[in-house]
């Protein structure tokens, strides 16, 4: 009997690695959790600190956001048409851009925050789950927000925002579509050079 | 004890598949990136009675939006700005309350014609609570009572009676809208108050102005992030309006 233990405890241990991985809810929570100890951190306050501060928000969210994952939904359709290598700097470029924006405007978003509710989550066919919540802020408004969420190596990674009703990956293909249709896919590119906020992060 | 390892030996086994069973496949980037969510919010829209909206009009609603735009730019945004540099916060919170309770002639009935009842009950009581404990709106003490706003505009009550949204129509100054939504802000304009009162439509104006101001001065953060993170401005207004338009649908 005891030649097994070595292997129930190799085999407990693999186990107990896939158990760690948590709840999408809870990945959720804990990201958000994380990020809200940032900006209330008092070693952070203050415009002398906001790039130290943006640098760990922005760490924190590339634990959770599949940026990459992301900017292919965004580009729909017209995913199938790329080839590989216009592929590829697509979900770069894009993804920078969606990292830029989205990355610095959290913190404004939180500095209304009152209180989170989280409604619990949905899983579908086992690797997709929908995690709801509702933000009150401090002037006593409701605002819904679901967080959509895909399974990867790294755990529950989100790939879209459902803020009130409205999804950015839908709100950003539809704007694909629009452009691509009056300029081409060229003219999107184009479109989303122009309009990169700043030079690439590091 | 042989009962005991073949337990022990199914256990392992299962435990040593689970993992191998929840881990993700290699990710395919053939194929446009599956979504299960927007499949179901599509799905959903279909089931539901009457047409979705469109934009047969965007040539036009184009143009409009440019001007919107411009006059936000060029007018509406320097004058709240300014307005909001003098004016702190909180006051321009209470003038949007106050604003906002005076259109309770629009809430209230609206309600009513959608036949909730409850609603406009709700609304009554807020306006009487607000209108006297609240200084004629500049606060809102009814919230504290658990009585919440209850929307309603005249657009919700022409569609509660089935007509339909018609085609996507960008109105100026008032933006995104339908053209049914364009008959509804009409019938809530005929609910305003102001309408009734004996003054020169210059006040009227001004005080329509003051209000645009005040409401705009509250959100610029969020108009200019919009203008921002947007590449093509009026199809993600547009798409947006949809998306929340299905969900009342």
């Amino acid at each position: 009997m005891k030649t097994w233990l070595p292997i129930v405890l190799a085999l407990l241990m693999a186990g107990g690695a896939a158990l760690r991985a948590q709840s999408p809810q809870a990945e959720v929570k804990s990201t958000t959790e994380g990020i809200l100890a940032l900006l209330k951190d008092p070693n952070l306050q203050g415009d002398g600190q906001k790039t130290a501060r943006q640098q760990l928000v922005r760490a924190q969210m590339d634990k959770r956001f599949a940026w990459e994952q992301s900017a292919r939904a965004c580009l729909g359709r017209h995913w199938t048409q790329r080839t590989a290598a216009e592929r590829a700097e697509f979900v770069k470029i894009f993804s920078d851009y969606l990292k830029e924006t989205y990355s610095d405007k959290i913190a404004t978003y939180y500095n209304d925050l009152d209180k989170i509710n989280y409604q619990g989550e949905k899983i579908l066919e086992g690797d997709f789950a929908s995690v709801k919540l509702t933000i009150t802020t401090k002037t006593k408004v409701d605002h819904p927000v679901e967080y959509r969420m895909q399974k990867s190596a790294s755990g529950w990674m989100v790939y879209d925002v459902v803020i009130e009703g409205v999804s950015l990956v839908k709100n950003y293909r539809d704007q694909f579509d629009a452009i691509i249709a009056k300029s081409g896919y060229d003219g999107l590119i184009r479109e989303i050079k122009a309009k990169r906020p700043a030079a690439p992060m590091p | 004890m042989k009962m005991r390892s073949a337990l022990l030996l199914l256990w392992l086994a299962a435990a040593a598949a689970a993992p191998a069973q929840t881990a993700p496949p290699a990710p395919a980037d053939e194929g446009e990136f599956r979504d299960p969510f927007a499949a179901e919010d599509e799905t959903a829209a279909r089931a539901k009675p009457g047409p979705a909206v469109s934009d047969p009009l965007e040539k036009f609603n184009r143009g409009v939006y440019r001007f919107n735009d411009k006059l936000y730019c060029w007018l509406l945004r320097p004058v709240a700005k300014g307005y909001g540099f003098i004016a702190p916060q909180p006051v321009r919170e209470s003038v949007d309350r106050l604003f906002e309770n005076v259109k309770y002639p629009v809430r209230g009935v609206n309600n009513l014609l959608q036949g909730r009842v409850k609603g406009a009950g709700i609304e009554t009581w807020r306006f009487v609570i607000n209108t006297t404990v609240g200084v004629g709106g500049l606060f809102d003490p009814a919230a504290h009572f658990d009585l919440k706003k209850q929307e309603a505009d005249f657009d919700r009550t022409l569609a509660f009676y089935g007509l339909p949204s018609g085609a996507y129509l960008m109105l100026p100054v008032l933006g995104p809208s339908t053209v049914r939504g364009a008959a509804g802000a009409a019938g809530d304009m005929a609910l305003s108050p102001a309408l009734y009162l004996d003054w020169p439509w210059g006040a009227a104006a001004g005080v329509s102005g003051g209000r645009m101001v005040n409401a705009a001065s509250l959100r610029l953060e969020e108009i200019d992030s919009l203008r921002a993170a947007t590449l093509d401005p009026y199809a993600a207004l547009r798409s947006a309006y949809f998306q929340s338009r299905e969900q009342a649908r």
